[in-house]
């Protein structure tokens, strides 16, 4: 089989597979009974649910594919154009440096660095207008957060 | 005392100038983080509580009562305009307004929701008037088996609510429910799918889930495309807002038994507007003679929520000032609230402190109405965030998100947990998987387990339970009444295009 | 998480570096650390906004900032019954300038309650003073058959596993309240947890449960509107809000007594001239009107326990809530 083929089934087979891992780990926890349910029972019930409906996804797709093969040969993926690894990837990695520098460095610099890596992700940038968003997000932001909501973090600085 | 000594009383209450002042404080504020993106009612009434301490307690309660009903109002906005809702009930609200948004109709449909909060609010007033302790005592009788039939229900209702296929909705119901089960069990204390994790002993916050699902999703999805603005707004004028008459027309029922719906389940300790506006949407969508209009911009699929959801919020003080016993999370922040301030709410509230209940009352209206002429002039500016560019626009909202989930407990631990569920929401997104139905399971799945396992250690273990008392019988049954008006349906209409083709058949 | 484990190996080296200067130069560190204060404190309260313990702690900050003359900042960091800010707080630099304003939850029967814990009550704090205490109530349903504690312990005993009482969840005092109250007269009750004590209220008023260990003030409203009815305090003497209830060792449990409690935490290894500053601080502040007006409304029972009383309360509370725990078999 061609990637082209398996990938259509890839998010049926995932929630399978998610139900399963789910019943792993609660068959961990005491199952107890219908009348008398403990902690691993509620879990067991949303588990095996869940495999079945991941079941149910699967046919569905199969039986979508085996319709529009015939007409339609292209799988519907395709139409969404490939993975978007960049945008994936700028935005993890914005949020979590701002995660890890927030505190440490101050609301500001966090900033700071979140919009620039976010900016990566444009195919164009304009540091002058990303400057004005950074004014902008350092003096409203402190305004609403730091001291009107009173979180604990410092503009500039460890808190 | 009677209603109208009372009325008398709160008027006399609201309209001083110090109580008018602090409840414009209080429903401007609560617009303004309603529409900040992540900072929910919960978190900004928590926040501006210890400023509270030296006020007035009257005056307290109006001001941090305003930020709660003023938070569903603003709350909708940013779900219209960039689908990005805060809470569980904008997201029911972003389900028709984020495509009305795109059909260029986000004026009208801001004015619509602005409309029947307003609408919805003042139902809900008015039964909080007339009947607070009557309903409290109704709502006492609602014991463990009741809440199961009530939350299975919603359950149901929420299976049968999105468009495209029904195995990925179900799935992803199942899914919440899966996600709605981490921390503490509630029965035994046991961590379950906490990982060795601390920070998920209370389980995953509503608001990085809602966040992460739908608001970093949508960046995901829109960051680095090559459409730089999202519409190129005109001059907004106030003719664009406004309904035209047959949208009234359409908006008006909805509305109306939106708000009996939103009345009915706020008035219900634990529950919450989350469940009122996807009770009211599912009764919509199941009612209209244009099922498939619905997630695609049907005017009636904001409105009944909106108003649902601004209803309960209003009844969700009924059993909180009649009884002692508060309405949702946010109500109870508010009882805090009151008990700091030395009153503490009982069934002699209303007795005992009728300057506070009329007070607090008139000040619903009052605030109500503010909100209306607050947020109509405001709905052009909202549009106008619209023609900011995409590039711009997202890293703020990005910041927002980010501080928004860390102000609920001070934790830099949520906003990975927020990260987390945005990629996974943009990958759901790619496969076609619905988000809401996630959510609607997250908050339904932990009131069902813990309500049929409490019906089950109350009963010893008597499955009947469910059945014999009359209030969760009712349920019972509306609950098999909608699956079977969700199959009879499909189950006719294959049945009427088979015959046809059995008559080609013959031919 | 790096930062707990950054923060736990400053600490140790704090702790090394604080025996070396005490051995070498024990008086020039009294004289760095006389200095204490000289920035603004921060206490954290463990739970969100709105509570009692919240509303103690600002106004004990309040206090302590005109005695010490330094700001005093209150932190919510809420989160897991408490544990998550006992947590943030025990990993914090033992300077004295990161207090916890700790509860029994927090501070003792999560001890007992879980192994997994990822901090000691006993060895992680220096308790600064453990400032109040308050007892809780035994209340029924007004139109239950139950007129007294010795009605509920003849029927617990006939009935063993029918007794129902509701509590805001598992490990909370209410909780424990119970389980001792199982424990000292052999009896068997059955536990029902409720997310937080108005969802058990709302199922006593209603009827659904018999009975339920509540809090003082709250209950006192249901109880003078005649909706609720007083079996009992968990304290050793009647209560100022509940007068003529009697205790429930007088009524028929000898010895019985249990008690949610509040109080001041420093993580371990705070030196002790910051702790005597900071408890002089609080024995200040017990004194003022204010705090005399908030503990009388609120039904709370001052304590002020010295840091050494504080530590000794702290281990034999760890140490009845650990046999209780055991005995019912809910250690996780």
């Amino acid at each position: 089989m061609t990637r082209h083929q398996i990938s259509p089934y890839l998010p049926g087979a995932i929630v399978v597979a998610a139900g399963l891992a789910i019943a792993m780990v609660a068959s961990t926890y005491p199952l107890g009974t219908l009348l008398r349910p403990g902690p691993g029972f509620f879990p067991m019930v949303v588990a095996v649910v869940l495999s079945v409906l991941g079941l149910g996804v699967l046919g569905e797709t199969w039986a979508a594919r085996a319709t529009s093969s015939a007409s339609q040969a292209k799988p519907d993926e395709t139409a969404q154009g490939p993975f978007p690894w960049r945008s994936v990837l700028c935005t993890c990695v914005a949020v979590l440096v701002f995660a890890l520098t927030v505190e440490r460095f101050g609301f500001v610099p966090a900033s700071c660095l979140l919009i620039a890596i976010t900016a990566f992700a444009e195919t164009e940038r304009s540091w002058i207008k990303l400057g004005f968003v950074a004014l902008f997000i350092a003096v409203f932001g402190s305004a609403v957060f730091i001291w009107g909501l009173g979180l604990p973090i410092q503009a500039f600085g460890a808190s | 005392m009677d209603m109208l000594t009372g009325i008398e009383l709160g008027l006399q209450t609201a309209l001083s100038w110090h109580a008018l002042m602090y409840c414009l404080i209080g429903v401007s504020v609560g617009t303004f983080v309603g529409v900040l993106p992540g900072i929910g009612a919960l978190a900004a009434i928590s926040l501006a509580l210890p400023l509270t301490y030296y006020l007035d307690p009257t005056d307290a309660l109006i001001m941090l009562a305003g930020i709660f009903y003023g938070a569903q109002y603003g709350g909708s906005t940013a779900s219209i305009l960039l689908n990005l809702p805060g809470t569980a009930t904008a997201a029911i609200t972003c389900l028709d307004g984020y495509p009305l948004a795109k059909q260029g109709k986000a004026p009208l449909a801001i004015f619509v929701t602005a409309i029947n909060s307003f609408v919805g609010s003042s139902f809900a007033i008015i039964l909080v008037m007339g009947f607070a302790p009557l309903i409290a005592e109704f709502a006492l009788q609602f014991g463990a088996a009741d809440y199961f039939a009530v939350i299975l229900l919603g359950l149901v209702a929420a299976s049968t609510m999105t468009l495209g296929s029904p195995f990925k909705a179900l799935a992803m119901v199942v899914f919440g429910l899966a996600l709605g089960m981490v921390g503490t069990d509630v029965n035994t204390g046991q961590f379950r799918f906490t990982f060795g994790l601390f920070e998920l002993a209370d389980g995953f916050s509503i608001v990085a889930l809602a966040m992460g699902l739908f608001g970093v999703a949508e960046i995901i999805a829109n960051i680095g495309q090559p459409a730089g603005v999202m519409q190129n707004v005109g001059k907004i004028r106030f003719r664009d807002m406004l309904p035209t008459r047959k949208e009234w027309k359409t908006i008006a029922w909805p509305t109306l038994r939106g708000a009996s719906i939103g009345s009915f389940v706020g008035a219900l300790p634990g529950t919450g507007p989350g469940i009122a506006s996807l009770m009211a949407y599912a009764v919509e969508k199941r009612i209209s003679k244009h099922p498939e209009t619905f997630g695609k911009g049907a005017l009636e699929g904001i409105s009944a929520p909106e108003a649902a959801n601004n209803a309960s919020v209003q009844a969700a003080f009924i059993p909180t000032l009649s009884l002692g016993i508060p309405g949702d999370a946010v109500v109870a922040v508010l009882m805090g609230a009151m008990i700091l301030h030395g009153i503490t709410p009982g069934p002699n509230l209303i007795n005992e402190q009728p300057q506070m209940f009329w007070g607090l009352i008139m000040s619903f209206w009052v605030g109500n109405l503010l909100l209306l002429v607050l947020n109509v002039p405001l709905i052009g500016m909202w549009v106008k965030l619209l023609s900011v560019p995409y590039r711009l626009l997202y890293p703020c909202v990005l910041i927002f998100i980010c501080l928004g989930v860390y102000s609920a407990n001070n934790n830099v631990f949520d906003i990975f947990v927020v990260l987390g569920f945005g990629i996974l929401g943009y990958l759901m997104r790619r496969a076609a998987f619905p988000a809401t139905p996630v959510l609607l399971g997250f908050i339904l799945g932990p009131l069902l387990e813990e309500n049929f396992r409490r019906a089950m250690l109350l009963s010893k273990g008597n499955l009947m339970v469910f059945f014999e008392s009359p209030i969760s019988a009712v349920f019972m049954g509306l609950s098999l009444l909608f699956i079977a008006s969700v199959f009879l349906p499909g189950v006719r209409a294959r049945l009427s295009r088979r015959t046809p083709k059995i008559l080609e058949d013959d031919d | 998480m790096s930062k707990g484990i950054r923060r736990q190996f400053l600490k140790r080296l704090g702790a090394m570096a604080m025996v070396a200067t005490a051995s070498l130069s024990a008086p020039l560190a009294q004289a760095a650390d006389s200095a204490f204060p000289d920035k603004p404190i921060t206490i954290v309260v463990p739970f969100p906004p709105g509570g009692s313990t919240d509303l103690l702690a600002r106004k004990i900050g309040e206090s302590l900032s005109t005695t010490l003359g330094e700001p005093v900042v209150v932190e919510n960091r809420g989160g897991a019954g408490g544990t998550v800010g006992a947590n943030y707080v025990a990993k914090s630099d033992p300077d004295g300038y990161t207090l916890l304003m700790g509860v029994t939850g927090s501070n003792a029967i999560s001890a007992a309650l879980r192994d997994d814990l990822p901090y000691s009550p006993v060895t992680d704090f220096n308790p600064v003073s453990i400032v109040i205490s308050s007892p809780l109530a035994l209340v029924v349903n007004a139109d239950s058959d139950f007129q007294s504690v010795q009605d509920v312990l003849d029927y617990a005993k006939a009935n063993p596993d029918t007794f129902t009482h509701g509590t805001p969840g598992v490990g909370t005092s209410m909780h424990m309240a119970g389980e001792l109250f199982a424990l000292d007269s052999g009896t068997k009750l059955v536990h029902v947890p409720y997310k937080g004590s108005a969802a058990a209220l709302q199922d006593l008023l209603g009827g659904r449960i018999d009975a339920m260990f509540g809090d003082i003030l709250v209950t006192s409203e249901y109880i003078s509107s005649g909706r609720l009815r007083p079996l009992g305090v968990t304290g050793t003497q009647e209560h100022y809000l509940l007068e003529g209830v009697p205790t429930i060792a007088d009524a028929g449990l000898p010895g019985y007594a249990a008690f949610s409690w509040q109080g001041l935490f420093a993580p371990a290894g705070t030196p002790d001239d910051v702790l005597a500053t900071l408890y002089g601080a609080i024995e200040a502040a017990l004194q003022t009107e204010d705090l005399q007006t908030l503990f009388r409304e609120r039904g709370f029972l001052v304590e002020g326990m010295t840091p050494a009383a504080s530590k000794d309360f702290i281990a034999a509370e760890v140490e009845k809530w650990t046999k209780v725990v055991d005995a019912a078999g809910l250690k996780k």
